[in-house]
């Protein structure tokens, strides 16, 4: 089979969502030698472009648009490592850190801020859930990302998002990241008190508040 | 778990400090209750507002002045004028001070511990609201929850809200056994806690919306899954319970009656006991006065479905009949009419129902315009039975303590 077919059955399994069949062809891509950026850019990247795009269009719904991120989650894991490996680079948009701050459990909102980041090309890390402010800082020396997304469902928990904040200050952090905040517990106001860079009340909103402070929009 | 569902009791007591208003849940009365709102919608523009300490008086006492709220879930989550470390205890007091009927209780951060200190003061029984969060956890606030509602001997309602197709299976069958499961793990925990507690077994079950990542608050399949809550709680022999009716509306328009009103009549039919119709829109986003005095008459309708038609000899009227008629007799003129009418008809205070030109002549106001002066009125007059001074400062007490150990330290300490 030639290198091209190898990158569309790739584009075509994130479309379909089949992380098992992903993986498996990325396998086949790096033991056929195929230019792993390539690979990447044409297969992967193209490939979820796709799907964020007739979910934009309403063609497609949130499982369609999730499983092809889990799968180009999993398929990209395989070929990052080739990347490194040969020591070449691939286009990057931007780098977002996410989490639910510490004492709340609340995962979907911001688990589909990141899908539709993911998307749109961006590089995101979700700590997941109950994150304290120790661990939103060592991500953010470890990763440098540009944005820190933060959520917060519950009145009682939103005051961790001003820790955080408060914390990063203290780190010397605070220059080298825009913070976003959202969920339930959120309003603009809040955002502005404790000095936010930026505010959106849901997934869709988030995500648009992000592009403009990176000039992507 | 056998152990746990055979020691709660099939209804149990709900003490307000108003005899009156207590209520007996499991049996063969169904309740209403206020539904609560993150913000509240303002009256004349139909905006989203943040609450003061002050509106959220105004908005329990419309709770207190109309008759189908039997008992209240806080009417707003949040206080503009508060810390956020208080607010919730803010807004639990505010009712205490401004109703005599029964509150629902929380456990978020721990406002449980101060919650039930409150209810002892103003002699009262508080029904502990426990979250689950689904799948398959008890957050540890909620697990202390149970242990300081059990403990001070407030019965307990376990709430599971999976979100079908999220954070439950995309299925309603699936997401009621994960419901189910998450309850009866929260009740195991209260029968530990306290064995013979009351517990309400009650569900929120919401689909997402998949083009959106909402909770579809008010799809159908949420009353649906209502009754499948109620059977369910029947075959544990526990008092059922529901978060909701509720809507996705914004405001209150048609779609904010027909999703909230389908809710409220299947969650009736299936005998669901605690069904919370009264003032919510926007899916918990928003609390709605007007909205409220709208439900309030709907409530009144489903109260009489629930009667149904009642049959016997004085109400089949055939002697009447043989005795009015053929035409131009009419029944208007009958003392049976005077007698019975009322029996079996709601006169609705907001609903329109005059003919065209006096209804023109009133002012051509829909539904919307007549609740809104409603409930404004209600909430400027209406004055609600006292807390007992003696009571009251031991609230303001309680708040301080509050205040000084949860706000004031933890600041001063990084």
């Amino acid at each position: 089979m030639n290198g091209n077919n190898l990158v569309e059955e790739l584009k075509n399994a994130v479309i379909l969502g089949k992380p098992e069949e992903a993986v498996a062809l990325a396998l086949r891509v790096i033991e056929n030698q195929i230019d792993p950026v390539t690979a990447y850019e044409q297969g992967l990247k193209a490939g979820i472009s796709r799907v964020g795009e007739a979910f934009a269009n309403g063609e497609v719904f949130l499982p369609d648009l999730v499983l092809a991120a889990e799968t180009m989650k999993a398929a990209s894991a395989v070929l990052e490592k080739e990347i490194v490996r040969i020591g070449v680079k691939r286009s990057r948009v931007g780098k977002v850190v996410l989490g639910t701050v510490a004492g709340d459990l609340h995962d979907i909102g911001k688990t589909i801020v990141g899908t539709l980041l993911y998307s749109y090309g961006f590089d995101v890390i979700d700590l997941g859930v109950n994150i304290s402010a120790e661990d939103f800082i060592e991500t953010i020396k470890r990763e440098n990302p540009d944005i820190l997304g933060m959520s917060s469902l519950l009145t009682v928990t939103a005051r961790q998002l001003s820790s955080v904040i408060t914390a990063l200050a203290e780190a010397g952090l605070r220059g080298a990241v825009k913070v976003v905040v959202g969920g339930g517990a959120v309003t603009e106001r809040f955002a502005k008190e404790i000095g936010a860079d930026g505010y959106g009340h849901d997934a869709e909103l988030g995500v648009r508040v992000i592009k403009n402070l990176l000039g992507l929009e | 778990m056998n152990w746990a569902v055979e020691n709660c009791p099939n209804t149990f007591q709900l003490q307000a400090r108003n005899p009156d208003k207590t209520l007996c849940l499991g049996g063969e009365t169904i309740y209403f209750a206020s539904f609560p709102g993150f913000t509240w919608l303002d009256l004349d523009s139909q905006e989203r507002l943040e609450a003061t300490v002050e509106d959220c008086a105004r908005l329990v006492r419309l709770c207190d002045a109309l008759p189908m709220v039997h008992t209240l879930c806080q009417p707003v989550a949040h206080l503009s004028d508060k810390p956020p470390e208080v607010e919730l205890l803010w807004v639990h007091a505010t009712e205490l001070r401004n109703t005599d009927k029964t509150i629902m209780g929380t456990a978020f951060g721990g406002s449980s511990r101060w919650l039930v200190q409150m209810v002892e003061a103003s002699g009262q029984q508080t029904l502990g609201g426990i979250c689950i969060a689904s799948p398959l956890v008890i957050p540890s606030d909620q697990a202390q929850g149970i242990l300081d509602y059990a403990g001070s001997n407030n019965p307990l309602l376990i709430l599971s809200g999976p979100s079908k197709g999220a954070t439950g299976p995309g299925t309603m069958a699936g997401t009621l056994v994960l419901q189910n499961a998450e309850i009866l793990g929260g009740t195991v925990l209260a029968q530990l806690a306290k064995p013979g507690i009351g517990v309400m077994y009650m569900g929120y079950s919401t689909p997402m919306d998949m083009r959106y990542g909402t909770m579809a608050s008010g799809a159908i399949d949420v009353g649906i899954m209502a009754v499948g809550t109620a059977q369910l709680a029947r075959f544990y022999g526990m008092p059922s319970g529901v978060f909701f009716p509720m809507t996705d509306a914004k405001t209150p328009d048609p779609q904010a009656a027909y999703e909230k009103h389908l809710q409220t009549l299947l969650c009736a039919l299936a005998g669901i006991h605690y069904i919370m119709p009264l003032g919510g829109l926007d899916n918990e986003g928003t609390h709605s006065p007007t909205q409220m005095v709208i439900d309030n008459e709907v409530c009144k309708m489903v109260g009489k479905v629930l009667e149904g038609i009642r049959v016997d000899e004085e109400r089949l009227a055939v002697d009447l009949i043989k005795k009015v008629g053929p035409v131009p007799g009419n029944f208007l003129k009958t003392e049976h009419t005077r007698q019975h009418w009322q029996e079996e008809y709601i006169l609705p205070e907001v609903s329109v129902r005059e003919g065209y030109d006096a209804w023109n002549l009133s002012g051509s106001k829909g539904v919307v315009a007549r609740a809104a002066e409603t409930a404004r009125r209600l909430m400027e007059t209406h004055i609600p039975n006292p807390l007992p001074p003696q009571a009251d400062r031991e609230l303001a007490n309680i708040l301080r303590t509050a205040e000084n150990e949860l706000v004031l330290e933890t600041r001063r300490s990084p």
